[in-house]
């Protein structure tokens, strides 16, 4: 593609997305689920306004970057600004505020000055930030919603975790590909039998380790099964070995089998998956009011402002799809799950055609992270698999995880930028 | 690297593709359960600004309907407790029951088969004013006459159209009235007579001889040469030592007359030497101890496995530990009508939305073959027989030839209950008809006429 067109094709679908903006709030206004439009369009021409403001500096810039994953998160984001203003309008300036930041963040790392690849220099440094960062959650964090994840900064909550995601996926990108030799020719033979040499094992236990600690100190379920998760997409495609797949698996089974005996609320979580309908009043509720949500907004949803989401609680954080699917039904649900598989699609692309080892290593990751990130809450609030409270990426309410969110879609911009995807 | 980034790529798609499915399963098979779950809210609060459609009897009589008395919306129920089993109850407070329930969605025009066939008319969006309306088989005039038949005896009445499973009438007694519920809750709970109950499709009774025609169908079933045979009926039986009285069935009788008169001793030994395997393999056959397939609540009837000679012999004559739903009895009776075919038992027809035209209409359903055409004539002699010339004399029509079987069914609880089941003509049956009578005394005595009168004001409606 010339760089005129990628740039248009940006344009066009920008188009799109403002056009979407505007109509989410008019349909709401409609629906007698918003009284005043005043603040609400104000805020769609700052976002508006930010988008395109974006767009132009990429084009200014002369950005060969990939000109569909922007589009692609801005819908969602704009999705997510919908169902805020729908479900906790106190929290729409908030968020836009959020979005307006995560945004420039983006257009910093995308366009900034830096190619990507200073940061496979400074590894050690940076991961020693990011632990630092973990073990203050661990040691001064406060609790929200059952997980211990959060630093009190005063003014607003901050979610560690979330960047240090990032961060570890920058690691492993810079440490899988200095040293995927070894790891792939890790196996001795012991009087004729392949064993794993502890290199070869080593990295696995250490990561399984850091999760069960997270899983352990934080009760954060989600995020342990998130890293682990990425941390064993990353091994794999840098030695396209399918053991590391498999033990990786053993022992998160292990460590699962371990956390059910040994705590309490794992316990409790597992059995609310397994049968929720014994306790539908009482530790049930959540899950179920999200059941009835999703089933009641059948094929065609009951129009947006039109359902009762707010029955769920924590509805625009964790259960934002519920209420999405509530009221756009199975069709918007399923096109929203669409546009989660097309940014995905081009993060792989993006990887793909990276000409690095680095590059190629850091977009998977990065996409890997983000699918997984998807999967787990869906999966978690149509009752798939147990639930665990992440953010769904880009629509859900929550600071960190939006600015997290652009920080991971800026570095796939810059990747795709230097190899003209 | 790029190989194996396309196989992660590949797992993460199948894992959305799951989701995908999965999302597919809530929202579109399971969707009418989870938004009907009487946990779930939205109908309740929807309750609140849309008209409730009105339940109609197949006269177009209305048995149900929401109207606004001083600004206010009210719920009425014209038949009161004739009626109230079947309708059930809408409240605020004790939420729902009945067809109320289970048609809450419908009646509320929160249907997504209500919005029509066209793709594109997205009528839920906006709250629909006005719900739609559920039409019934059932003939209130019918249904009338069997309450007041019942007088202050408690039991139930059921009539279906055998060829089709529809339900003409469907009576519990004591019923309750479904207006001013709040009223009249704590005592409809505290009563121990339980009006609350619908007795038809609910209430577990032991059927007694009614059960002889099940016996009979896996007897014939098995060996239809036993109609040649006869039997010397001493009057009773002893099996195990213990002894079943039989008294008015004494003598030489032939395989029908044996029926015809109720014969313990016939049955008992017949049931015996047919096993307990085949016993439970023909009711299974009647659906007797399947959950039916119905828009009420029904009870499973319950044919605990015979674990001796003298229960299986008891079973035989519906006597012992199983008990069965008046529903059961009247679905397998319809069945041997209907050349042995079980039908679905249904009781909506039609749903009608706010502009009366027919959105929904149904479609009759098979659920089995419980015994072939030849067995299901040989019953329909053998119970023809019974009000001929038996114990069901009294379910006798002038001009129309009525099958039949009677039941007086012991136990604990004081005297037999009054057992009658029964289809009418004997040739292309219109009507099926079950009776119970709690307590009620012989079933050829007080059973019988009620299921007369029932087939009568059928068949005479029919002309």
């Amino acid at each position: 593609m010339s760089l005129g067109i990628i740039r248009r094709v940006e344009k066009g679908l920008f188009t799109i997305i403002i056009t979407f903006l505007g109509l989410g709030i008019a349909s709401l206004f409609a629906a007698d689920s918003i009284k005043d439009v005043r603040l609400p369009l104000t805020l769609a021409l700052l976002v508006a306004i930010t988008f395109i403001g974006a767009h132009v500096l990429l084009e200014k810039r002369k950005s060969t970057a990939d000109p569909y994953i922007f589009p692609l998160a801005a819908m969602m984001s704009v999705i997510g600004l919908i169902m805020i203003l729908r479900l906790s309008p106190d929290l729409v300036v908030r968020q836009t505020i959020w979005l307006m930041a995560g945004v420039a963040i983006f257009i910093l790392i995308a366009a900034g000055l830096r190619d990507y690849r200073f940061l496979e220099e400074y590894k050690y440094i940076y991961i020693f930030c990011g632990l630092l960062l973990l073990l203050s959650t661990i040691l001064f964090g406060t609790t929200v919603g059952g997980a211990r994840s959060w630093l009190n900064l005063g003014y607003f909550k901050f979610q560690p975790s979330e960047l240090v995601k990032i961060i570890l996926v920058i690691f492993l990108s810079s440490y899988l590909e200095e040293k995927k030799e070894i790891f792939t020719q890790g196996t001795r033979s012991f009087f004729g039998i392949q064993v794993p040499s502890l290199q070869y094992i080593g990295p696995l236990l250490i990561m399984w380790g850091f999760s069960l600690v997270l899983l352990i100190f934080q009760k954060d379920l989600g995020a342990a099964l998130i890293f682990f998760g990425a941390f064993l997409a990353m091994i794999f495609i840098a030695t396209g070995r399918w053991s590391y797949i498999f033990s990786g698996i053993l022992l998160f089974a292990i460590g699962a089998l371990l956390c059910y005996f040994l705590f309490y609320h794992v316990q409790v979580r597992v059995n609310i998956w397994l049968n929720p309908w014994n306790d539908i009043e009482g530790k049930g509720y959540q899950i179920i009011q999200s059941l009835f949500a999703i089933g009641s907004g059948g094929l065609y949803g009951t129009g947006l402002g039109l359902g009762h989401p707010k029955l769920i609680p924590a509805v625009h954080t964790d259960f934002v799809f519920s209420a999405w699917a509530e009221e756009t039904g199975l069709l918007g649900a399923v096109a929203l799950i669409i546009i989660y598989c097309l940014l995905i699609y081009r993060g792989f692309t993006i990887a793909l055609k990276a000409g690095d080892g680095f590059g190629t290593l850091l977009a998977a990751g990065l996409t890997t992270l983000l699918a997984i990130q998807t999967l787990v809450i869906v999966g978690g609030v149509i009752k798939l698999f147990p639930l665990t409270g992440v953010t769904l990426p880009f629509v859900s309410y929550g600071g960190s995880s939006l600015v997290s969110n652009y920080i991971l879609l800026g570095l796939l911009m810059n990747i795709s930028a230097k190899n003209g995807a | 690297m790029n190989k194996n980034i396309v196989k992660i790529a590949g797992l993460v798609i199948a894992a959305f593709l799951l989701n995908i499915g999965y999302l597919t399963y809530l929202q579109v098979f399971k969707a009418d359960e989870l938004l009907n779950h009487p946990r779930n809210r939205r109908l309740q609060s929807l309750e609140e600004k849309v008209y409730r459609g009105r339940i109609l009897d197949s006269k177009g009589r209305v048995l149900a309907e929401t109207i606004t008395e001083n600004g206010t919306k009210r719920r009425t129920y014209p038949y009161g407790e004739v009626l109230g089993n079947i309708t059930g109850y809408v409240s605020k407070r004790y939420g729902r029951a009945g067809l109320e329930a289970a048609y809450s969605s419908t009646l509320l025009g929160f249907d997504v088969e209500s919005t029509g066939t066209d793709f594109w008319s997205l009528k839920k969006v906006g709250s629909p004013e006005q719900g739609n309306d559920i039409v019934l088989s059932i003939d209130s005039s019918v249904q009338q006459l069997a309450y007041r038949l019942l007088g202050q005896r408690k039991g139930a009445v059921v009539a279906v159209e055998p060829s089709t499973g529809r339900v003409l009438a469907m009576v519990s007694k004591p019923g309750f009235n479904p207006e001013n519920l709040e009223l009249q809750w704590e005592n409809l709970n505290k009563n121990p007579e339980s009006p609350l109950l619908n007795r038809a499709a609910q209430g577990l009774y032991p059927p007694g001889s009614t059960f002889k025609v099940i016996t009979a169908a896996g007897i014939l079933t098995k060996n239809p040469e036993i109609l040649n045979d006869s039997f010397e009926a001493p009057g009773y039986i002893v099996i195990e030592g213990r002894r079943i009285n039989d008294s008015q069935a004494k003598g030489l009788l032939s395989f029908k007359r044996a029926f015809a008169v109720s014969s313990n001793y016939v049955f008992a030994k017949l049931g015996i030497e047919l096993g307990a395997p085949e016993l439970l393999e023909i009711s299974r056959k009647f659906w007797l101890n399947r959950k039916l397939p119905f828009e009420l609540p029904v009870s499973e009837g319950r044919i605990p496995n015979p674990n001796s000679k003298l229960e299986l012999g008891e079973t035989a004559i519906g006597q012992g530990r199983l008990l069965l739903t008046p529903l059961n009895m009247v679905m397998a009776t319809a069945a041997v009508a209907n050349n042995g075919v079980i039908m679905a038992p249904r009781l909506v027809d039609e749903i009608h939305n706010t502009e009366g035209e027919v959105v929904w209409r149904l479609k009759p359903e098979e659920l089995s073959v419980a015994v072939d055409g030849t067995v299901a004539a040989w019953l329909r002699e053998s119970m023809v027989e019974v009000v001929d010339r038996g114990t069901g004399s009294k379910a006798a029509i002038y001009n129309i030839p009525v099958a039949g079987k009677t039941g007086t069914a012991e136990n604990p609880h004081g005297a037999p209950h009054a057992w009658f089941v029964g289809f009418a003509p004997a040739v292309n049956p219109q009507v099926a008809v079950a009776v119970i009578i709690e307590n009620g005394g012989t079933g050829g005595r007080e059973a019988a006429p009620i299921a007369r009168e029932v087939i009568k004001a059928v068949i005479r409606k029919k002309g």
